[in-house]
């Protein structure tokens, strides 16, 4: 895709066409990271889209109405992302309920709290908020040399978060849990708080993309994230996870949303019509996922 | 009641936004239910406007209740407004109708002797409303479509940004900027047409990959919401004044950004009045009989720049 891109538009693989793609598709990287290690434990999570809007409003809201300064704003919109991340996981394990039914029902209250908190206390109409502040700016639209922040953030984020995934004792629950949770069970691993941990993770992971757009669009709109679950949880797919759980990687992650990111920049250096867009990411979606499975079965029978 | 105007004709009220209430001959009770949504802020003046009316119409013997149908603006979520409008035998519905599954609704209310007015948007297949107050949107595309070429001088490329190719009101825009092109500026060239979902961190990607695919972009045209977005890529990249951005609707973040030079020319539809005329006109039609002059009262759309900015929103900078 790169080389037919390279050789269709002089544009393409210009720095700042480069950095784009990676800017556009960060905040969706760094929410797969998380999604990724509940699709890992055979769980979804739905409500990405609606956790991002709800810490972005609560940041901004901190630091423009209460006058609170840029990092304690951000602690708390963190706080506040693990902890409704940590509310899903409980639903989940203590109750029973299945994750896709727990995660949309978060993903309507996330999205509810997000009107409630653009309310505030004067008025009942849903507001965006406006935001001015340096520090949150930095961290949506600065630079780290000639590297947009929050690229550098996710190539660090994969980093860490692959070293988890791969090299320590609570990575490989991870997989154990999704592979088979009863064998995962009966060799002592503690089912239940892995599967509340990756939601939590899921929920920080959401917040902190949601506080890296309200940077980048210097305000906290009540309708960001819509429909981000879908990209993410297609990112997360196309990178060779397997929605039966066991399976998956987050530089695949990562690399699947840079392939989505790709093909929306390639509409407009192309001059394609935006029609066939919506069609040709779902061509992306079901060939990236059957060659995975192709090259799988093959790799299988060597 | 009194026979609607004409479906289709159309003009600018003489009384628009000081349309006042006349006499309620009868004294009876008489109930509106403005329905309404509250999930952007593009309600807020709307709000305001029906507050206004309401608090107006207190002294005329009728209430105006603010009715939040739900979060989509389609007719499986309006109709049941509407229907449970009828079902609690309100004398008048003011609603969005810019869908035509709304048609049998606005039908049924009439059938039960119900009042009902649209706003904003509405549909070019005939329905039994009395009236339509909102800005014409096809208009508003080609005012757009002038202050863009006014702004580039007639010549450079120009990206367009819409918010949904489905909405009838945002394609009207789209169309009426691409016409006056087409017919007043062969130089100007429209190199690409996106559609961003009304979300602002795709309008923001979007503007930075035209930026990326033409250096020398003259214009960004965003039709719909997110508009905030585009303006920020074109910030952030430093071609503040180099890309020229024109957009719709005066909110805290678009006129931030007319004050700050992003945005050039920022069109709005008078959407306080979406809300104030269409309450008290409603009333004025079921208390007095009084039939508006046309079926669609088309608004004013004043056009915002940095250089008119404080004459058209003094308060806003403060």
């Amino acid at each position: 895709m790169i080389v037919i891109m390279s050789v269709a538009s002089p544009y393409f693989l210009k720095q700042d066409n480069l950095f784009n793609i990676l800017r556009g598709m960060s905040t969706i990287g760094i929410m797969a990271i998380g999604q990724t290690m509940v699709i890992i434990t055979g769980g979804i999570d739905l409500s990405v889209g609606s956790l991002m809007a709800v810490t972005s409003m609560l940041t901004a809201r901190l630091i423009t109405v209460y006058g609170h300064n840029a990092l304690f704003a951000v602690i708390c919109g963190l706080i506040f992302g693990l902890l409704l991340g940590t509310v899903s996981g409980l639903v989940i394990t203590r109750f029973k309920i299945n994750p896709f039914i727990t995660t949309l029902g978060m993903l309507s209250i996330g999205r509810g709290l997000t009107y409630l908190l653009a309310t505030g206390v004067k008025g009942s109409v849903a507001s965006n908020i406006p935001m001015q502040n340096e520090s949150i700016i930095f961290l949506g639209s600065g630079y780290l040399g000639i590297v947009p922040f929050s690229v550098v953030l996710l190539l660090l984020l994969v980093i860490l978060a692959t070293v988890f995934l791969k090299r320590t004792v609570p990575g490989r629950y991870i997989y154990a849990v999704g592979s088979n949770e009863r064998s995962a069970r009966l060799s002592g691993v503690p089912v239940n708080k892995v599967r509340v941990f990756v939601y939590a993770i899921s929920g920080f992971f959401c917040a902190l993309a949601g506080i890296i757009l309200t940077g980048r669009l210097s305000t906290a709109a009540t309708n960001i994230g819509v429909g981000n679950e879908l990209d993410v949880i297609a990112a997360v797919v196309i990178g060779g996870a397997s929605l039966q759980g066991g399976e998956g990687t987050v530089t695949g992650a990562i690399i699947g949303a840079t392939i989505m990111s790709i093909v929306r920049n390639a509409f407009v250096l192309l001059h394609i019509p935006n029609h066939f867009q919506t069609i040709t990411i779902g061509i992306v979606i079901i060939l990236a996922v059957g060659l995975d499975q192709l090259l799988k079965g093959k790799l299988k029978n060597i | 009641m009194p026979k609607a105007p004409a479906y289709f004709s159309e003009g600018r009220a003489e009384d628009q936004g000081k349309v006042m209430p006349v006499k309620n001959v009868k004294n009876e009770k008489i109930k509106i239910a403005f329905l309404a949504m509250e999930t952007n802020p593009w309600w807020t003046p709307v709000k305001e406007g029906v507050m206004e009316a309401r608090d107006i119409l207190k002294d005329f013997n009728t209430d105006v209740d603010w009715i939040v149908a739900g979060d989509r603006h389609t007719a499986d979520v309006f109709g049941i407004a509407v229907e449970a409008a009828i079902a609690q035998n309100y004398d008048g519905v003011a609603c969005l109708a810019g869908d035509e599954g709304m048609i049998p609704f606005i039908q049924k209310a009439v059938k039960a002797n119900v009042a009902v007015a649209t706003y904003n948007s509405e549909t070019n297949k005939e329905s039994p409303r009395v009236f339509f107050v909102g800005a014409d949107n096809y208009r508003q595309g080609r005012e757009c479509g002038e202050k863009m070429a006014q702004l580039i001088g007639g010549k450079g490329k120009v990206a367009i940004i819409t918010g949904f190719f489905a909405v009838e009101a945002h394609e009207l825009r789209r169309k009426g900027f691409r016409d006056v092109m087409a017919e007043k500026y062969p130089d100007i060239k429209i190199v690409g047409e996106v559609e961003n979902v009304d979300l602002a961190d795709i309008a923001y990607t979007q503007a930075m990959d035209f930026m990326s695919s033409f250096p020398d972009l003259s214009g960004i045209y965003i039709t719909a919401s997110g508009q905030f977005g585009a303006a920020n890529a074109v910030k952030n990249s430093g071609k503040k004044g180099s890309v020229k951005v024109v957009c719709h609707d005066f909110l805290p973040e678009t006129v931030g950004l007319v004050r700050e030079g992003v945005i050039q020319g920022l069109i709005d539809q008078s959407t306080k009045l979406q809300g104030r005329d269409v309450v008290i006109r409603l009333y004025n039609y079921i208390a007095g009989g009084i039939v508006p002059p046309f079926g669609k009262l088309l608004l004013d759309t004043p056009m915002a720049t940095p250089e008119n900015i404080d004459q058209i929103l003094p308060d806003s900078g403060k």
